[in-house]
């Protein structure tokens, strides 16, 4: 309840580990964003402050500017007012207009700078100060012409006209006059040379002296107006109101003067001295301003970097607390859970969970490995009664074992047991098989006829299934062992195809052979077990059909080296039911088909198990009612395509299978034979059999004395043609007399007769030095052709080639 | 069509008639423009301008005005450059109202009579054609504005004295005030402010102020300049708005003033007291001058325009800004108790008292300084003057100011 509920918390809540890492994680993100945001605002503040610098430096470069220029005017002006050169005073208005440019390109478009109210007062100043210097020009100028054009000639022409007026008076009245007009002319040279003394140094005192002395020539004129002789009066009078006009000029020429003066010395001084003011100020403001901005730039770049630094630093101590606080609430828990639980795991008795109480992640987390532990409990409880279960299974095991051991010898005991019986059994059946077709030789009444045909045709059924579940319990039992030799399987089909004719055409049924092109002429495989399966297949193709064909067909898949061998019928067919139960031992298609058809229903078993001996495997493909095809593919080995059927000799077996069977009475006319044989039944038999065929038989009934009278008839100059050597015998074996024969170079034909049919007692015959191999029951076709074989292949030939002998 | 017959004499009656007056921003204001011209039915064209730029226009090109105010230093440069002609007496209808001051020199035959051109001494046109102090029925000058000058200073900065006894021009030289004190660009005037400072610190004892020696001259500018090249002066203002706006400004604690700058300082928040220095004042008296080349009808309307100023109307007026009319009681009519006793009876302001522009300028209870007109007025020291070396101050002066 508490875990769901626990589930059902929202994931956005505190108490969640991962929102305490987002939440931790996104406080130092915001504080590193915050950092940088703080960090580019500094410097877009730096950069702003450090474009105010520049203009600031540029505002003091200006008013510098604006220095150098004022001083270059005030050079100009002073030197104007000291010479009057024309050129100067042109030079002089060039620079004013210079300085205002200059003075509005500091005062810019920013009519709230600091400076701008001082820079306007000098802008005004200076457009004040070059009128003045206009007025002072103008001022000049007159100054000049009233000097000039009437202040200096006046003086020589009254002083002419005071000469002409002396001689006048000299020649009307004498001295007395004479010399008053003589000391007037001398008061009009002391005020000439007065007032030039005044324009070089302009002095009220000298004016006035000026103005004084003009008085006293003007006085001393007018004691001869008064008293002198009136011819003399206009003259005087004349020089009178000269001089008058003299101190007008004079009056006029002090006060251009002064004018001249006041305008240099007090107004345009006081405008120069309030501009340099102005423009000290200008640039001290501009100077402290930049200063201020430097400073200030400087502390907005310390307070950046302090505050840039203070946020790292916070970031860093939330960083480390952030920390801190994830491994003790959760790293510290976590790394408690997991020993917790390694020790849950490792199977240690854990008394307490860590963090159970907690109610975030890792309460959960608790509280899941509680459960763990307690599920751990379970299980130990758990493991400590599989181990008790475990001892018992180990006990069951070893008596299993010992089971399995018994069991395995047990087997072997069945299959040793299963050898000696076929062998048990073989030996009656030959004696009742051989005797029974005996006793049809010599019955002639039907009913005794049938009861013979009976007895033999029940006995070799018998014998075909005692062969079977041989075979079979020699397969189950690892006995049956491949043997791989080169042969040609077309040799090999058509064995088969003429052993199975007899049958095939028993039932009237077609049986041909179809070769592919390209079938090799040479394969490595186990002929014998190739045969056996052929036989099968075609033995049952036989059986299961009642019309039409049997065909074999043989192809080669070279690029694999597979052989393939197709068996065609056009039978019964089978469903797929029947079909997969085909190749299971003791299992025909139905029950019915045993009783309808006969046979162990071990055929197909052992075929297959053959076909994987043989590396390879069977499939069937059948539809019921139109026919059935097996189809066994085997490994070939190195095949080989040697085309040998074309110059082959047509095959033995076809001139033999043209002679009938009761021709078998010629064939082994004159041959001498000795049977080695222990059963006086099949003494009996065999011997029939072969004087039947018309030799001459000699039989002994142990090795010893097989031995001994090969011997002996081979030092007598008449030796055995043939001898048939059983190899169970009393006294001495077969193995051992037919190797003792070889060793005392015995070599004659040797066929082994046993009732031993696995592939080992074979192998061991062949092994101990015998020619050929015969299984008891006899096989009275087989015995006449296998002592035959003597006629067509002379003795020296037999011994170099013993694989030839063992094919058949 | 009787009606226009009665009224036609009318029309040719209000022809106007334009007098161009050339003077100071400290009596032509537009106020009494309007008044005058209200009054008068004549047409005024008023042309302030600096002191200099005046006088050298007044003393050059008569033709360029019709009357001229200025200051009683101007007189000898104009009575000498004759661009004025004499004022007859007989046409100052308030001539006998006019005081002693004016007239004499002095307000009470006790007094002294300040060194330098007393306004009496310039007044008279003598039967040499001089000007001197015997009255005649020519006069060079209509006398009407006056009053005594002396420094203001920023009582927040400089501490405040006691007028006439701790209050002196000395303190213009007080190296505390370094950097900080202003003189007007006068040599007439402002330089009778820094050699009355310089007297009265002890440097140099002038054997007559209002005339001074060559000598006397180097010695107080041997004593200026060095100080000025320290930096001890801000500078020379040219115009009352110029030190009202250096004061406000804080360029400058302590420098010459007018009366109207005090105002004005005072009006824009900052204490600026009006010392009264205990050596006494630099007076001065306005000249109202009479171009010679103005005649006629104009003449008459100028003589119209110089009667209405000692009418009554314009001395209240100008009393409100400090200034004193030279015939005092025709003006108390114009003005309110309160005022007369602030102004001119030196008592405390029973009221608030606007200045010229209506503003409140003077706070109740407050006491101008220096007291009534007649202490102050008794307190002369100096006038302004244009000494006999004026010339010679003149490049000292510059010097002065480029220092």
């Amino acid at each position: 309840m508490k875990r769901i509920l626990n589930t059902a918390r929202t994931s956005w809540s505190l108490s969640r580990i991962a929102t305490r890492i987002y939440a931790g994680l996104g406080s130092l993100s915001a504080l590193f964003i915050v950092s940088i945001a703080w960090c580019l605002w500094g410097s877009i503040q730096v950069a702003g402050n450090s474009r105010s610098q520049l203009e600031a430096h540029v505002a003091v470069g200006l008013i510098q500017e604006v220095d150098a220029l004022v001083a270059d005017l005030h050079r100009q002006v002073t030197s104007f007012t000291a010479t009057g050169d024309e050129a100067t005073a042109t030079e002089a208005r060039r620079t004013g207009n210079l300085l205002a440019q200059k003075l509005s390109d500091c005062m810019g478009e920013n009519d709230h700078a600091p400076t701008f109210p001082h820079l306007a007062k000098m802008r005004k100043l200076l457009a004040s100060y070059m009128e003045n210097y206009e007025q002072l020009v103008a001022e000049r100028r007159r100054r000049m012409h009233l000097v000039n054009e009437q202040l200096l000639p006046l003086g020589e022409e009254i002083r002419d006209d005071l000469d002409q007026l002396a001689t006048l008076l000299r020649s009307q009245s004498g001295a007395r006059y004479s010399n008053l007009v003589v000391r007037s002319s001398k008061d009009i040279s002391a005020a000439e040379t007065a007032s030039l003394r005044y324009l070089i140094e302009p002095d009220s005192n000298i004016a006035r002296a000026v103005l004084d002395a003009l008085d006293q020539a003007a006085g001393k004129l007018r004691i001869i107006l008064d008293t002198s002789a009136t011819e003399s009066h206009p003259q005087a009078f004349e020089i009178i109101h000269k001089i008058n006009e003299f101190q007008n000029v004079v009056v006029r020429t002090t006060q251009a003067t002064r004018g001249f003066m006041a305008i240099v010395n007090i107004v345009m001084a006081g405008e120069a001295a309030e501009f340099s003011y102005q423009s000290k100020h200008a640039r001290k403001i501009a100077e402290e301003q930049l200063a201020l901005l430097t400073i200030k730039n400087q502390a907005q770049i310390s307070r950046t970097l302090v505050v840039t630094l203070s946020l790292c630093a916070t970031a860093i101590l939330i960083g480390a607390c952030v920390a801190w606080l994830l491994i003790r609430s959760i790293v510290k828990p976590v790394s408690a859970i997991t020993s917790t639980l390694n020790q849950l795991t490792q199977g240690v008795e854990v008394e307490t969970i860590p963090g159970l109480e907690r109610s975030d992640d890792i309460g959960d987390m608790a509280r899941a490995a509680n459960v763990f532990r307690q599920r751990n409990r379970q299980i130990l409880l758990d493991s400590e009664r599989l181990r008790e279960t475990n001892s018992q299974y180990q006990e069951l095991l070893t008596e299993f074992r010992l089971l399995a051991q018994e069991a395995s010898v047990a087997n072997e005991s069945k299959s040793e047991f299963l050898a000696n019986m076929s062998h048990e059994i073989r030996t009656p059946m030959t004696a009742i098989i051989g005797f029974g077709e005996v006793l049809l030789e010599y019955t002639n009444t039907p009913e005794a006829r049938d009861a013979a045909n009976t007895i033999v045709r029940n006995a070799n059924h018998l014998l075909e299934i005692i062969n079977d579940i041989l075979d079979l319990s020699k397969i189950e039992a690892g006995k049956m062992t491949v043997e791989l030799v080169h042969f040609d399987p077309r040799e090999l089909v058509r064995d088969v195809e003429k052993l199975m004719r007899v049958r095939a055409d028993a039932k009237n049924l077609q049986l041909s052979i179809d070769f592919d092109p390209l079938t090799p002429s040479l394969i490595l495989s186990d002929p014998t077990r190739v045969r056996q399966i052929l036989v099968n297949l075609v033995g049952n193709a036989i059986k299961f059909t009642e019309l039409g064909a049997v065909n074999m067909r043989v192809s080669c898949l070279a690029e694999a080296h597979i052989m393939v061998f197709e068996v065609t019928d056009t039978g019964i067919g089978m469903d797929q039911a029947q079909m997969e139960k085909l190749f299971k031992p003791f299992s025909q298609a139905d029950n019915s088909t045993t009783r309808r058809f006969g046979g162990t229903g071990l055929g197909l078993s052992i075929c297959k198990r053959l076909t994987t001996l043989l590396g390879g495997d069977i499939s069937v493909e059948s539809i019921p009612g139109l026919g059935t095809s097996f189809r066994a593919a085997i490994s070939g080995g190195q095949t080989s395509f040697e085309n040998t059927a074309s110059i082959a000799p047509p095959p033995r077996e076809e001139l033999l299978d043209a002679r009938p069977d009761h021709h078998e009475g010629g064939l082994l006319q004159r041959l001498r034979i000795l049977l080695a044989e222990d059963g006086p039944d099949n003494q009996r038999l065999i011997g029939h059999v072969l004087r039947k065929a018309g030799a001459n038989v000699s039989i002994v009934d142990n090795g010893l004395k097989a031995y001994e009278l090969a011997m002996k008839s081979e030092r007598d100059g008449h030796p055995f043609d043939v001898v048939l050597m059983d190899m169970q015998m009393p006294v001495m074996d077969g193995y051992e007399a037919v190797r003792q024969l070889r060793q005392a170079s015995y070599t004659g034909r040797i066929v082994a007769l046993t009732a031993h049919a696995m592939a080992d007692d074979r192998r061991k015959c062949l092994e101990a030095g015998c020619d050929e191999f015969q299984t008891k029951p006899i096989n009275r076709h087989d015995l006449v052709e296998s002592c035959r074989a003597v006629i067509d292949n002379p003795r020296s030939n037999l011994t170099s080639a013993p694989s030839e002998l063992a094919r058949s | 069509m009787a009606a226009s017959a009665v009224q036609a004499p009318h029309v040719y009656a209000t022809q106007k008639y334009v007098v161009r007056v050339l003077g100071t921003h400290v009596t032509l204001q537009e106020p009494l423009r309007i008044q005058a011209e209200k009054e008068l039915g004549i047409q005024l064209i008023f042309s302030p301008g600096g002191d200099a730029s005046i006088l050298h226009k007044a003393s050059t090109r008569p033709g360029t005005f019709d009357l001229y105010e200025h200051w009683s230093n101007s007189i000898r440069v104009l009575w000498q450059a004759e661009t004025i002609q004499p004022i007859e007496v007989s046409r100052i209808r308030y001539w006998d109202e006019v005081n002693g001051l004016s007239k004499e020199g002095r307000l009470h035959p006790d007094v002294n009579y300040g060194q330098g051109d007393a306004p009496h001494q310039l007044l008279y046109v003598q039967a040499d054609d001089q000007l001197g102090s015997r009255p005649t029925q020519q006069i060079s000058f209509l006398p009407y504005v006056h009053n005594v000058d002396s420094f203001g200073y920023n009582s927040r900065v400089v501490p405040q004295g006691i007028p006439y006894e701790t209050e002196s021009w000395a303190w213009l030289l007080d190296s505390r005030w370094h950097g900080k004190v202003a003189v007007v660009n006068d040599p007439a005037i402002g330089l009778f402010d820094l050699a009355l400072a310089a007297q009265a610190a002890g440097w140099i004892q002038f054997e007559d102020i209002g005339n001074m020696t060559r000598q006397e001259i180097d010695q107080l500018f041997a004593r200026l300049l060095p100080l000025k090249q320290r930096g001890h002066f801000r500078g020379a203002w040219g115009s009352v708005p110029e030190s009202v706006e250096m004061m406000c400004n804080n360029e400058v604690v302590i420098q010459s003033m007018f009366s109207p700058g005090v105002a004005a300082v005072n009006g824009a928040g900052v204490p600026c007291s009006y010392a009264a220095p205990r050596e006494g004042y630099r007076a001065w008296h306005g000249v109202m001058c009479l171009s010679c080349e103005t005649s006629g009808h104009t003449r008459d309307a100028a003589y119209e325009y110089m009667n209405w100023w000692l009418s009554g109307w314009p001395g209240a007026f100008i009393a409100r800004q400090g200034y004193y009319i030279s015939n005092p009681q025709r003006s108390r009519e114009h003005l309110a108790a309160a005022e007369w006793d602030y102004w001119y009876a030196g008592k405390p302001a029973s009221t608030e008292l606007t200045n010229t522009f209506g503003e409140i300028s003077v706070p109740t209870g407050s006491v101008r300084s220096g007291g009534s007109y007649e202490q102050r007025l008794s307190n002369i020291a100096v006038w302004n003057t244009v000494m006999n070396n004026y010339e010679y101050t003149l490049p000292r002066w510059r010097e002065f100011l480029l220092a």
